[in-house]
């Protein structure tokens, strides 16, 4: 058996080695008692965990070496009992494993926290599991072979955050600096607290940095591989189990804060608690167990349960109350990313470990486990698939714990040509992202590979070398392409892999959405981005997958799962086509998964997530108000519909300011015009709602117009509302009489130039001010030499009416003509933007109205230079207005004279066929022509012409009688 | 030996190089003086796994893995480029690198605008010329074809400042490693000896001066330095050279460690404000880089030491704050006012101590430049 203790080893050689490292610590330190101590210390314990009758096997997380000598050791002894260091209450999930693509991460999820402080709130736990971890071959052995039974025998999840400090924030997990989150699949986690099984990095940090100083390694999972790795994963398994209880022992006793300790013994006691009990429930010798735990469980650190050898129980076990929180269970997609990430590992170190994996397998000619979907099989009933036996297994070298420690690892198998290949590929690779590589370039990093793995003291290069030396000889400074060098190695090492969670695992509203969006083909298979085109008159039965898309959209607004490329949701708009691109996988397939614990399905949470939104004690009008909107527009459920509109009239009847009044006046008057076309008329909730928001709008208006913290546009919108919606208001019983006296008193509190511009265009609506009236307090403010730079300001609140009173266009370009007309520049210039900004800020509203009276004021092309605006008087139409001449004072006796005896002139008009327009009472004040022009060739001038001796008789007399 | 200013590597640490080329027995590139592992212990100092019976001070500091990229380069058929930043401490690797390597670090090529050919190559003695016509004897080799000569280490730095045609002499060297002299009719060529390779420096944020040709690109494996973030390498280094000043100058002032971390975290909170910056006038013209802290520490050094009482005080520490990092007026003095007010003030309020007296010298300084 692969795992017995190689000849001449056991106690002895751990007793030989202390002697050889005392020998050493005598040369080395002045204090050879202290080491002697803890050199020896650290012998007992890899002795006692080796010599305990249960199996105990340490793993590392994500290490290939655990990975390996796990299945190797499972192949051997076959333990009818597999205990592993995860939550317990984690166990009822694992059968879902069958169904899923790994990696994916087991998880307990909980959005209301009960018994912890709120700004924890969503906790979340996830334990990832990638082919190549050894918790997965376990449970892959135990879950694939009949009669093995699997056990979890961690605190349960809800403990985690028990035992935590409540001052320190679980949910904000610490990254590393070098971390990158350059990756889609690197968010896969979200926030969650992670778990790992075997987390072999020293919490102490000073002790982390001067081994990784030591070795003058940046990253510990560097050390890891050269010092862990490297030298175990060729050893035989006993030896394994001996050098990782070694590091354990290290790690635990001198790398560990006693925080860290303290928690680590507390477990210790809880899991070989529930070990025992488990053993004495199934009454199963210890010898046919496995106990798979992290290095650091290897050690009996003042722990009296630790062992089976004792019956000791740790009563606390039971007695620990839970929080009272309820905790969803079940599977999210994971990926390498998300796992280095979260773990702080450096950039494709979980690519690598793969890369190690898949070679030792085939080196060793091992099969790992897997699980299929559906039943262990009887091929499985004796231990899974068996190694295939064309050729035969090499069996590893028998080291011992003293030989790794001395030596480095031992060749393996040629392994030129991979290397040779890795470089060709890499250059081949790196030209297809546009970096100038050549033939050179992959002798360079040839070379360099192996210089760099002399110089860190390996035999041959590791994928660490190797990334190292592509990056030195390619990358130039620049990155020509997406991907850098490091990014090329690693895809091409193997690349990220993202896990996907396989139906029969999913949460019923995950399975849900799969069987509603199964027209578009999606399933829970794809993985890609699915564009669906859908053509609703082609087929109608599309409109369901349309309708869920929006709930999706609306309720994971930055998930991407839905996202709409053509195609908008409008009250009362039927689509006839849309165009949508959905995504159900990866870190998406995470966040639809996640909606899968807050309900069964899409409608209910949605329904939920509207009404929480609504009846929030915090919520304002317009949350309440658009949760009544988005229920029409995504639910279409009135009644639901009607309980949050309610809730929204509740609101606004206790609004204390227009802070939201533009917000609620948009979504007021959007609802009031769909309903007024729709059948049903406008429900009773929205009249309500109207109702009271012109009660309480009109009566704010005298505070709204004093108050300096209320700004004209908030008042426009105030203003707006109440105008607009008017009639629906005055129809369910308001008077207009409130606003008539809320304007009046508001006249007495309104000081800002802007607001009174407002309020004279409002007094002139409510008729408490004439159209002259308006431009007559226009022209008072542009006519006081003081005011006139004030002008600008006054205008532009009189044009925020226009949103709600268009009959004030005319006039409002009659101001704007004057203000461009009379004001300097040094008033007009600096206006100019306000101006601009105010009418983009009401460009539905105002501009159309005011553009329209503008188009009939203003001339056609070319007739600007004689045109006059109408409200001035052109001059020159002045000047050829009819001049009416000054008459002198021999005129005037003429008039006199011939108004008192006008027989002759009337003989003479009667002769002449004139008329006599003279006898009209008019004709008196008439002005008479005398240009002269009108009467050059008439009658009269001819007949006075012919016979002149009368009019000179008479001269003489007139000028007498005077 | 004379007293000198400022001596190079291979004379400042001659003893430590003795001793590692004693000690030495692993295999090296031919010609060169030590082995790549006893360089890398050279730069970066020993550890207690090395064996060696006395300690080698760390002196340069950095990942330890760009270090060996830079060694294995020089070790193999390319030249090394050192890019990074301003006060990153390229130079001072590529020093320590020809130190160790062939135990000269002066030949050196300055890149600026002017350089021409003739300083990568060779030039005339022109009297020499006239005299006696154009031979071996009349000609001035430059540092460069020196090295090619004797084998060593020839140094560039700021190759980006170089115009292209004078970048470009470089590929002939790197690639066929030797140099004709057309001017001459026999002995023509001056080929390099074993040894011979080359480490450039240059300034990332001169990178777009004059960006290197494709061909030269490929005879040169880049090394990028990045600025140093990290708050404990970063105190290792300013204190390492600042020792390195007070022993020069035989000075005793004491730099209270406290100080040094109102130091290091307004650094640190420059960074991140200029991170966040959304353009280049809300951001300081200075790459806040270590280098520059170092100027900072030995500014307020010699103030102490000249001015004050043998210790540094917070206000020295500021004004020799203001005073490097204000050079574009009013652009930076408008950053740092801000800065100032927003960040060292809340760093005042949480901390005190020495803050409070940071806090108001940095104020007074800034108002004296307004």
């Amino acid at each position: 058996m692969s795992d017995a203790p190689p000849r001449g080893t056991g106690s002895a050689p751990v007793s030989a080695l202390v002697d050889e490292l005392r020998a050493v610590a005598r040369a080395f330190t002045a204090d050879e008692a202290a080491t002697a101590s803890i050199l020896e210390t650290m012998a007992e314990d890899v002795r006692r965990a080796l010599a305990e009758p249960l199996t105990i096997f340490p793993v590392a997380h994500h290490s290939p070496a655990s990975a390996v000598h796990m299945v190797r050791l499972l192949r051997a002894r076959q333990p009818k009992l597999v205990f592993v260091e995860f939550c317990e209450d984690l166990r009822a999930q694992v059968e879902g494993l069958r169904d899923c693509t790994l990696p994916v991460a087991l998880q307990a999820f909980s959005s209301e926290p009960v018994g912890f402080p709120p700004d924890w709130a969503p906790l979340a736990v996830v334990a990832p599991l990638t082919e190549l971890s050894a918790e997965y071959q376990a449970i892959a052995y135990a879950l694939g072979t009949e009669g093995v039974e699997l056990v979890f025998v961690d605190r349960d999840v809800d403990a985690v955050f028990r035992w935590m400090d409540p001052a320190d924030n679980p949910m904000t997990p610490e990254v590393d600096d070098d971390a990158e989150d350059d990756d889609d699949s690197g968010r896969l986690h979200g926030e969650a607290v992670g778990m790992e099984v075997g987390r072999l990095e020293p919490s102490f940090v000073e002790f982390r940095d001067a081994l990784l100083q030591n070795a003058r390694m940046t990253h510990f999972s560097e050390w890891n591989a050269l010092y862990i790795e490297e030298p175990t994963i060729g050893a035989d398994t006993h030896t394994y189990r001996e050098v990782m209880a070694m590091v354990g022992s290290l790690f635990r006793r001198l790398g560990s804060t006693p925080h860290a300790r303290e928690e680590i013994r507390r477990r210790d006691r809880f899991m070989w608690t529930r070990i025992k009990q488990t053993l004495a429930a199934r009454k199963i010798d210890p010898k046919d167990a496995v106990f798979i735990c992290g290095a650091a469980h290897t050690v009996a650190d003042e722990c009296p349960e630790w062992g089976t050898t004792n019956s000791l129980l740790w009563e606390e076990a039971e007695r620990d109350a839970k929080s009272g929180t309820a905790w969803k269970y079940g599977f999210i997609p994971s990926s390498y990313g998300a796992i280095e990430l979260q773990f702080g590992h450096p950039r494709g170190a979980v690519t690598l470990a793969e890369t190690v994996w898949r070679k030792a397998i085939a080196r060793w000619n091992l099969v790992p486990f897997t699980l299929d979907a559906g039943k262990p099989t009887k091929a499985a009933k004796a231990g899974g698939p068996k190694p295939k036996a064309k050729r035969t297994a090499p069996v590893p070298e028998q080291l011992g714990l003293r030989a790794v420690l001395r030596d480095p690892p031992p060749l393996t198998e040629a392994d030129e040509a991979e290397l040779i290949g890795w470089c060709t590929r890499v250059v081949a690779d790196a030209r297809k992202h546009r970096y100038l590589a050549s033939t050179a370039d992959a002798i360079a990093i040839y070379e360099t590979s192996i210089l760099l793995a002399r110089m860190r003291s390996r035999r041959r290069p590791s994928p660490f070398d190797f990334i190292d030396a592509a990056e030195t000889c390619l990358e130039k400074g620049a990155v020509p392409g997406r991907r850098d060098i490091r990014a090329i190695c690693n895809a091409m090492l193997g690349g990220d892999r993202v896990g996907q969670v396989g139906y029969a695992s999913l949460p019923p509203l995950v399975q849900d959405v799969y069987d509603r969006l199964a027209p578009l083909g999606i399933t829970a298979k794809t993985t890609k981005v699915v564009r669906a085109l859908m053509d609703f008159d082609a087929k109608p039965e599309l409109r369901a997958c349309s309708r869920l898309l929006w709930r999706l959209h609306w309720m994971l607004p930055d998930a991407r799962v839905a996202r709409p490329i053509m195609g908008k949701l409008e009250l009362g708009a039927e689509p006839r086509q849309e165009s949508w691109d959905v995504r159900l996988s990866g870190p998406e397939q995470r966040a639809v998964i996640e909606l899968g614990f807050a309900g069964v399905t899409v409608e209910q949470v949605l329904e939920r997530r509207l009404t929480e939104a609504a009846f929030a004690e915090t919520a304002r009008t317009t949350a309440a108000l658009e949760a009544a909107e988005s229920c029409l527009l995504l639910l279409d459920r009135s009644r639901l519909a009607e309980t949050l509109g309610e809730r929204a009239v509740h609101l606004l009847a206790r609004e204390h300011g227009p802070d939201d009044a533009g917000e609620i006046f948009d979504r007021a008057r959007r609802l009031v015009h769909h309903f007024r076309a729709h059948p049903d008329g406008v429900p009773q909730w929205l009249s309500r709602f109207v109702a009271t928001g012109y009660a309480t709008y009109a009566s704010s208006l005298p505070a709204a117009f004093g108050d300096r913290g209320t700004s004209p546009a908030q008042l426009g919108a105030v203003l707006s509302f109440v105008f607009t919606l008017e009639s629906l208001a005055l129809a369910m019983g308001c008077q207009r009489s409130q606003l008539v006296i809320a304007i009046e008193q508001a006249g007495a509190q309104a000081a800002d130039p802007e607001k009174l511009g407002l309020l004279w265009a409002t007094q002139w609506l409510v008729q408490l001010r004439d159209e002259a009236g308006v431009r007559g307090a226009f022209a008072s403010v542009l006519e006081h030499p003081l005011g006139r730079n004030a002008f600008p300001r006054y205008l532009s609140g009189f044009l925020r009416a226009l949103a709600f009173a268009p009959k004030a266009a005319p006039l409002a370009v009659e101001l704007l003509g004057r203000a461009f007309s009379v004001l300097p520049d040094a008033v007009l210039l600096p206006w100019m933007p306000g101006l601009l900004t105010t009418l983009r800020e009401q460009a539905i509203d105002t501009v159309p109205a005011l553009m329209k009276e503008l188009a009939r004021t203003l001339p056609a092309p070319g007739g600007l230079a004689r045109w006059s605006p109408p409200w001035i008087e052109a001059p020159e139409i002045a000047a050829k207005a009819p001049v009416i001449a000054e008459r002198s004072e021999h005129a005037r006796a003429v008039d006199r004279l011939l108004q008192r005896f006008p027989a002759t002139t009337d003989a003479w008009a009667q002769a002449l066929a004139i008329g006599a327009p003279w006898h009209d009472e008019d004709a008196v004040a008439t002005p008479v022509d005398t240009s002269g022009a009108a009467r050059a060739d008439g009658p009269a001038r001819r007949l006075v012409d012919a016979h002149p001796e009368t009019a000179q008789a008479w001269a003489p007399m007139f000028v007498s009688r005077r | 030996m004379t007293e000198l200013l400022r001596a190079p590597a291979e004379t400042k640490y001659a003893e430590e190089l003795a001793y590692l080329a004693g000690v030495d027995d692993t295999k090296r590139p031919f010609s060169w003086r030590l082995s790549p592992k006893m360089v890398r212990i050279f730069v970066l100092g020993s550890r207690d796994k090395d064996g060696l019976d006395r300690t080698i001070a760390q002196k340069w500091y950095g990942h330890a893995a760009l270090v060996e990229k830079a060694i294995v380069t020089l070790a193999s058929d390319r030249g090394l480029l050192l890019i990074g930043d301003p006060g990153t401490g390229k130079s001072w690797l590529a020093e320590l690198l020809a130190a160790a390597i062939c135990g000269n670090s002066t030949l050196v090529v300055q890149g600026t605008a002017g350089t021409s050919e003739d300083h990568i190559k060779y030039a005339w003695n022109v009297a020499e010329v006239i005299a006696k016509g154009q031979s071996k004897s009349s000609m001035i080799p430059s540092p460069m074809m020196t090295a090619m000569i004797e084998g060593k280490l020839g140094r560039f730095e700021e190759l980006t400042r170089c115009t292209s045609d004078v970048q470009d002499a470089l590929i002939s060297i790197l690639s066929e490693k030797y140099v004709s002299i057309p001017e001459l009719d026999t002995d023509n060529i001056v080929f390099a000896q074993p040894g011979f390779n080359m480490i450039a420096t240059a300034n990332s944020r001169d990178r777009g001066v004059n960006e290197l040709s494709s061909a030269l690109k490929r005879r040169f494996n880049y090394v990028q330095i990045p600025i140093v973030t990290n708050r404990r390498a970063e105190k290792e280094i300013v204190e390492f050279r600042v020792r390195d000043l007070l022993r020069r100058n035989q000075f005793e002032v004491e730099i209270p460690p406290a100080l040094l971390e109102v130091l290091l975290q307004t650094f640190a909170d420059l960074r991140a404000a200029a991170q966040g910056a959304a353009s280049d006038d809300e951001r300081l013209e200075s790459a806040l880089s270590t280098a520059e802290q170092i100027g900072v520490v030995e500014d307020a050094v010699l103030h102490g030491q000249f001015f004050g009482a043998a210790t540094v005080e917070p206000a020295a520490l500021a004004q020799a704050l203001v005073g490097t990092l204000v050079r574009r007026i009013p652009e930076d003095l408008t950053v740092l006012n801000k800065f100032w007010h927003a960040v060292v003030q809340e760093r005042a309020k949480e901390h005190g101590g020495p803050w409070d007296e940071f806090l108001a010298a940095g104020k007074q300084a800034l108002a004296l430049h307004e």
